[in-house]
C-alpha cells in the first residue's frame, strides 16, 4: 500500500514524463535549427565546399532589399487576414456541425476534406477554376453577377486575395476540426440547463461555449498566425509569387534564394528574421490569450 | 459494440504496421548497394522511364533505382545530396550556367566526372559543345534539343483561311486578321512566369542575334549592355503584339496548362512555345496537326533565327559508387538507340548526327534551321548567375501588370548581368 | 438542443449548402479521376460513362501498392510515437507550475516558430552519418520528432481546462504516475487525442519533400513522392493523376470519418447514460 501524500492536490506528474519527447525535439529540431542558423553568417552558395563567413553581410542586405521589404508586408497581411477569416468560418462550421442535423457526421468529413489533400493539388485546382475562362467566372456569368468577374490570379492587386480565399478555403475545416474537439468538451447539461434558464443561442454561446472554447481558440489562433506566416506550399503552387513580386512572402523568397538563385547564407538569413517575426508575433499573442483564458475560466 | 470494432481494427492495424516497420527497415538497409545497381535522379518525367527499360534489358542483371522529380524540386534535392556528399551516380544536369543545377555551377566545385574521354564527346556540335562543356572539358551528356518557335494549329488556321506569317508586318496583320474572326493569334500563359520569356527568346534571336553574331562575347567583355542593345526593340515587339490582340485576354490569369487547351482546341491560332509542347497539344487534341514555325521579327525573311538550345542533359557524380555502370548508362543515352527514345518520348531532335531519327513533320523548319547554323542558343545559358533570368521574368510579368516598364527591367538586368558570377 | 425541430432543418439545408461549395473543387478532382482520357469535355460536366480504369492503371504503373504501404507505416509509426510521447510530456508540463516547467514548454513552443529551412541540411546530414538515409527509419524519426512541439501545444492546451479532481483521486487511490495518466487523464483527454491524430496523420501523409529527399536512391516510396512521379514536365495525363490522388486521400479520409463516429457516440452514450 502507497502511503498517501499530505498534500494530495499538489503532487504533480513526474517530471521524467517529459523526457522522451525532450530527447527526440532536441534532435530533430533544436540542434539541427542552431547548426543551420551558422550559414546565415556566411556567403555559402549552398554547393561550393568554400565559403567565408560574412558576419551580418546578410543582414545588412537585407535591408537595401526591396523584395524582401515587400515581402514582409505581404506575409503579415496574410497571416492577419487568414487568422482572422479562417477561425471566423471555422468557428461557424463547428457550431453548425455540433448539433443534432442529421447529415452532422458526413458533413464533418466533408468540410474537413479539403485539408487532406494535398497543398499542391488544392493550388493546381484553384489555378484552373480562378482562371479567366475558369469555373468561378462561369459561375459568376451564369447567377447574373458578369461584372463581378476578374482575372483573379492575374491581377496583381486581387491575386494576394485570391491566395487567402484559397487558404481559407481549405483550412476552415481544419480549423473546424480543433473547435469540435472543444465543444465536445462542453456538456450538453449545461447548455441544456442555460436553455431551460431562457437564455437564447447567442447568449448561451456567449456565456456557456466560449469560455469552454478558449483553448480551442488559443491553440486555432496561434497555429493560424504562425501557420500564415510560414506559408509556402500554397503560394508558391497558385502564384509563384507573381504576377512580379505581388505576392512574394518571406518563405517563397527564402526558396527562390536558396535554390534558384543559390544564395543559401543569404536565404538562411531570412529565414532567421522569420523566425524572428514569428516569435514576437506568437509571443504576443500568446499571452494575450492565455490572460484572456484565465478570465474566461 | 459499434466503437468496438474501429478501435480493435486500429489496434490490429497498427500493431501490423509496426512489425512490417521492422522488417522493412532491415531490409531496405541491406539491398542498397551492389556492384549491378545504378543510381540515378532525373527531370525526363515519363521518357527516363523508357530509357531505363531498355537499358535495363540491354545489360541484364543491372537494375537501376531511378527518382524523377520536377524541376524545382529536382535543383533543391541534387544541391542538398551533393553538398552531403550523397548523390546519385548519374543525374540531369542542364547545359551552360544560369541555372542551379547547370553544368558550370555543378562542374565547377568538382562535382560531376569529366566525360571528355567517352566516344560522343568529340562529335557533337560546337553551339551544343559550348554549353556542355567547362573550361574545354565536356561534364554533360546532352542527348536532345529544342527551338522556340509560333506553333500553328493546322485546322484552326484553314477554318480561319490564314497562312503563317513570315515578316514583321505580316505578323501583326496576321494578329488584326485573326482577332477580327474572334480566335486570337497565339495563346500566351505568362502566369508561369518561365513561360513569359519565350515570346522574348524568339525575338531577340532575330532582333539582337541577327545584326550581331557575337553579342554574348561582347556581353561578357563588358562592350554591350541590355539597356542600349537591341534588346529594347524585341521588348518593345514583345509589346506591340499585346497591344496589337495577338494574344488572347488576361494572359497573366492564363497558366500554362490553360494557353495548351486554347491552342489545342482551335480558341487561338497556335501558340508561341517550345518544341516539346506539341506532344501536349496532341495529347489534348488527337486529331488535330501542329506545326513550328519561326517567329518573324523584320520585314526580310532571311533574317529570322530561332532560339534553338541544348536540353538538359546527363552527368556522372564525381565520386559515383558505381562508376562503370554510370559511365555505361550516359554512354547509353547518347548511343542512337537511347537517343532516339528520348527525343521521340519529349518531341525535341537529337543532338548528334547520324542517328537515324525521323525527324517529326511538325518540326522540318527546326530541323532545316538547325542544320543551316541559323540558331541561337538560349540566351540565359551564358549568363553569369541565374539572378539575371529571374528578374526578366518577373519583370516581364510586371510589365504585363503595368508595375514596370522595359527600360526599368533592362537596367535591372544589367545590374545583374554585372554582379558577376 | 437533442431534438429534430423545423429549426434544425433550416439549419441543416444551410449546412450542406455550405459544404457543397467547400466540395466543389474536391467533386472536380473526383469527376476527373473517373473520366476516360478521350472526354475532353468541361472538367465541370458530370462525366458521361465513367471508369474505374485510371484508378487500375495509376495502381499499376504508379506502384502504389508499395507506396501506400511504406505511407502507411511511415504514418502509423510516427503518430503513434509522437502522440505517446506528446501526450505523456504535457502532462507535467500542464500540471507543474514551476518556473523550469514553463521555460521548457516555451522551448518547446520554439519549435512551432523555427521554419523547417534552418534545421533541414544539417539533419540531413545527421541521418546520412546515422546511415538511415533509404530507410523508413529516417522518416518516422523526422516526424516523431518534427511534430513534437505542435502535439504538445495541442495537448497542454486541453489539459489546463481540465479539472485536477480525477487525477488527485487516482493517485489517492495508490496509482502509480504512470497508471494514473494511462488510466485517468489519457481517457480524458479523448476528443483531442483523435484531433491530434488526424491533424498529425495529414501532416506526415501529404509530405513530399522531405520523403523526396530521404529515400531518395532508394526502392523506396511514399504516396506523394510516388504521384509526383506521374507528374511529368511533358506529359501530363491529369485523369491518372487525379486517380492516383483519390487513392491517396482515401486512407486518411476513412480513418477520419471512423474516428469522428467513434467518438460521438461514446460520447452521446456517456451523457445520456
Amino acid at each position: 500500500m502507497k502511503v498517501v501524500p499530505a498534500r494530495p492536490g499538489r503532487t504533480g506528474p513526474p517530471w521524467w514524463f517529459m523526457a522522451p519527447a525532450l530527447l527526440l525535439f532536441t534532435f530533430v529540431v533544436l540542434i539541427p535549427s542552431g547548426r543551420g542558423v551558422y550559414y546565415a553568417f556566411t556567403d555559402w552558395d549552398g554547393l561550393n565546399p568554400d565559403f567565408s563567413f560574412v558576419g551580418l553581410g546578410n543582414f545588412a542586405d537585407m535591408l537595401r532589399d526591396a523584395d524582401a521589404k515587400q515581402a514582409v508586408w505581404h506575409t503579415l497581411l496574410i497571416a492577419v487576414s487568414i487568422t482572422v477569416i479562417q477561425n471566423g468560418v471555422g468557428l461557424v462550421l463547428a457550431l453548425g456541425v455540433n448539433t443534432a442535423i442529421k447529415s452532422r457526421n458526413l458533413l464533418r468529413v466533408l468540410l474537413f476534406a479539403p485539408a487532406v489533400v494535398t497543398p499542391i493539388v488544392t493550388a493546381y485546382l484553384w489555378r484552373n477554376l480562378l482562371g479567366p475562362d475558369g469555373a468561378v467566372n462561369s459561375l459568376l456569368g451564369a447567377v447574373g453577377l458578369g461584372d463581378w468577374r476578374q482575372d483573379w490570379l492575374g491581377n496583381p492587386d486581387l491575386a494576394l486575395w485570391a491566395v487567402v480565399g484559397v487558404i481559407v478555403w481549405q483550412y476552415a475545416g481544419y480549423s473546424m476540426v480543433i473547435f469540435l474537439a472543444g465543444l465536445q468538451s462542453v456538456p450538453q447539461e449545461i447548455h441544456e440547463a442555460a436553455a431551460i434558464d431562457g437564455a437564447g443561442p447567442v447568449r448561451r454561446f456567449w456565456s456557456v461555449t466560449r469560455p469552454l472554447l478558449a483553448p480551442a481558440f488559443t491553440i486555432n489562433l496561434m497555429l493560424s498566425i504562425i501557420g500564415g506566416i510560414k506559408l509556402f506550399d500554397q503560394v508558391y503552387a497558385l502564384t509563384g509569387g507573381g504576377p512580379g513580386h505581388a505576392t512574394d512572402t518571406i518563405s517563397t523568397l527564402i526558396y527562390k534564394d536558396a535554390f534558384t538563385l543559390g544564395e543559401f547564407g543569404y536565404s538562411i538569413a531570412l529565414a532567421v528574421v522569420l523566425t524572428i517575426i514569428v516569435a514576437v508575433a506568437s509571443t504576443g499573442q500568446y499571452f494575450f490569450l492565455s490572460r484572456n483564458e484565465r478570465a474566461a475560466s | 459494440m459499434n466503437t468496438r470494432t474501429p478501435k480493435a481494427l486500429a489496434a490490429a492495424v497498427t500493431a501490423a504496421a509496426l512489425l512490417a516497420a521492422c522488417s522493412g527497415g532491415t531490409k531496405a538497409a541491406s539491398d542498397g548497394g551492389g556492384s549491378k545497381t545504378l543510381t540515378l535522379a532525373s527531370v525526363d518525367q515519363g521518357s527516363v522511364e523508357d530509357v531505363v527499360k531498355a537499358f535495363e534489358k540491354a545489360n541484364p542483371g543491372v537494375k537501376v533505382r531511378y527518382t524523377t522529380s520536377g524541376a524545382d524540386q529536382y535543383q533543391q534535392q541534387i544541391r542538398t545530396q551533393l553538398s552531403s556528399g550523397t548523390a546519385p551516380d548519374v543525374m540531369s544536369v542542364w547545359p551552360g550556367n544560369g541555372n542551379p543545377a547547370a553544368n558550370y555551377v555543378l562542374a565547377k566545385p568538382g562535382y560531376l566526372r569529366d566525360l571528355s574521354d567517352q566516344p560522343w564527346a568529340a562529335k557533337m556540335p560546337d553551339a551544343i559543345k559550348s554549353v556542355a562543356q567547362y573550361e574545354g572539358k565536356t561534364y554533360n551528356a546532352v542527348f536532345g534539343q529544342n527551338g522556340i518557335g509560333a506553333v500553328y494549329n493546322e485546322q484552326a488556321m484553314a477554318k480561319a483561311g490564314l497562312t503563317p506569317p513570315d515578316t514583321w508586318t505580316k505578323l501583326l496583320d496576321f494578329c488584326r486578321a485573326a482577332k477580327a474572326k474572334g480566335t486570337p493569334a497565339f495563346a500566351l500563359g505568362n502566369q508561369d512566369n518561365w513561360v513569359t520569356q519565350l515570346v522574348q527568346y524568339a525575338l531577340v534571336a532575330t532582333s539582337v542575334y541577327g545584326p550581331d553574331r557575337d553579342f554574348d562575347q561582347k556581353m561578357q567583355a563588358g562592350q554591350a549592355t541590355f539597356a542600349k542593345s537591341p534588346w529594347t526593340t524585341a521588348l518593345d515587339k514583345y509589346l506591340t503584339m499585346e497591344k496589337t490582340g495577338c494574344f488572347q485576354k488576361n494572359p497573366l490569369g492564363t497558366n500554362y496548362e490553360a494557353s495548351q487547351q486554347l491552342a489545342a482546341t482551335g480558341k487561338t491560332l497556335g501558340i508561341i512555345q517550345g518544341n516539346w509542347v506539341i506532344a501536349l497539344l496532341k495529347q489534348k487534341n488527337p486529331k488535330g496537326t501542329f506545326t513550328l514555325k519561326a517567329l518573324p521579327a523584320t520585314d526580310d525573311p532571311a533574317d529570322t533565327l530561332i532560339p534553338a538550345a541544348a536540353g538538359a542533359g546527363y552527368g556522372v557524380n564525381a565520386k559515383a559508387k558505381n562508376e562503370e555502370l554510370a559511365l555505361k548508362f550516359v554512354n547509353f543515352v547518347m548511343s542512337p538507340q537511347g537517343m532516339n527514345v528520348f527525343n521521340k518520348k519529349q518531341g525535341s531532335l537529337p543532338t548528334l548526327p547520324d542517328t537515324g531519327y525521323q525527324v517529326d513533320p511538325s518540326l522540318t523548319e527546326l530541323a532545316k534551321f538547325i542544320e543551316t547554323n541559323r540558331t541561337v542558343p538560349f540566351m540565359d545559358q551564358l549568363w553569369p548567375n541565374p539572378k539575371v533570368q529571374q528578374t526578366m521574368l518577373s519583370g516581364l510579368q510586371e510589365i504585363f501588370s503595368g508595375q514596370s516598364t522595359p527600360k526599368k527591367l533592362l537596367a535591372e538586368m544589367d545590374a545583374d548581368y554585372k554582379a558577376g558570377s | 438542443m437533442t431534438r429534430y425541430r423545423p429549426r434544425t432543418l433550416a439549419l441543416e439545408l444551410a449546412m450542406i449548402a455550405v459544404a457543397l461549395f467547400v466540395g466543389f473543387p474536391v467533386y472536380v478532382l473526383v469527376n476527373l479521376a473517373v473520366r476516360p482520357t478521350s472526354d475532353t469535355s468541361s472538367p465541370l460536366h458530370p462525366t458521361t460513362s465513367p471508369t474505374l480504369d485510371n484508378f487500375t492503371q495509376a495502381w499499376q504503373q504508379g506502384s502504389l501498392g508499395g507506396a501506400l504501404a511504406n505511407s502507411v507505416l511511415v504514418t502509423v509509426c510516427s503518430v503513434v510515437i509522437v502522440l505517446a510521447i506528446s501526450s505523456l510530456a504535457a502532462y507535467p508540463l500542464a500540471r507543474i507550475t514551476a518556473r523550469w516547467s514553463r521555460t521548457t514548454y516555451l522551448l518547446v513552443l520554439l519549435g512551432l516558430v523555427l521554419p523547417f529551412q534552418l534545421a533541414s541540411l544539417p539533419l540531413y546530414q545527421t541521418m546520412r552519418d546515422l546511415g538511415l538515409l533509404g530507410t523508413p527509419w529516417a522518416l518516422v524519426l523526422f516526424y516523431a520528432g518534427l511534430q513534437v512541439p505542435f502535439t504538445v501545444f495541442l495537448y497542454v492546451g486541453f489539459l489546463r481546462a481540465l479539472p485536477r479532481d480525477f487525477e488527485d483521486a487516482a493517485l489517492i487511490d495508490g496509482c502509480t504516475p504512470l497508471q494514473g495518466f494511462r488510466y485517468v487523464v489519457l481517457p480524458m483527454l479523448k476528443p483531442i487525442t483523435v484531433t491530434a491524430l488526424v491533424l498529425n496523420t495529414v501532416a506526415v501523409w501529404n509530405d513530399f519533400f522531405t520523403p523526396l529527399l530521404y529515400l531518395s536512391g532508394s526502392a523506396q516510396q511514399t504516396m506523394p513522392v510516388a504521384i509526383a512521379g506521374f507528374v511529368g514536365q511533358y506529359v501530363t495525363d491529369w485523369n491518372l493523376i487525379f486517380a492516383a490522388l483519390v487513392i491517396s486521400i482515401l486512407p486518411v479520409l476513412i480513418v477520419y470519418f471512423l474516428l469522428q463516429r467513434s467518438i460521438i457516440s461514446g460520447f452521446a452514450g456517456g451523457l445520456k447514460g
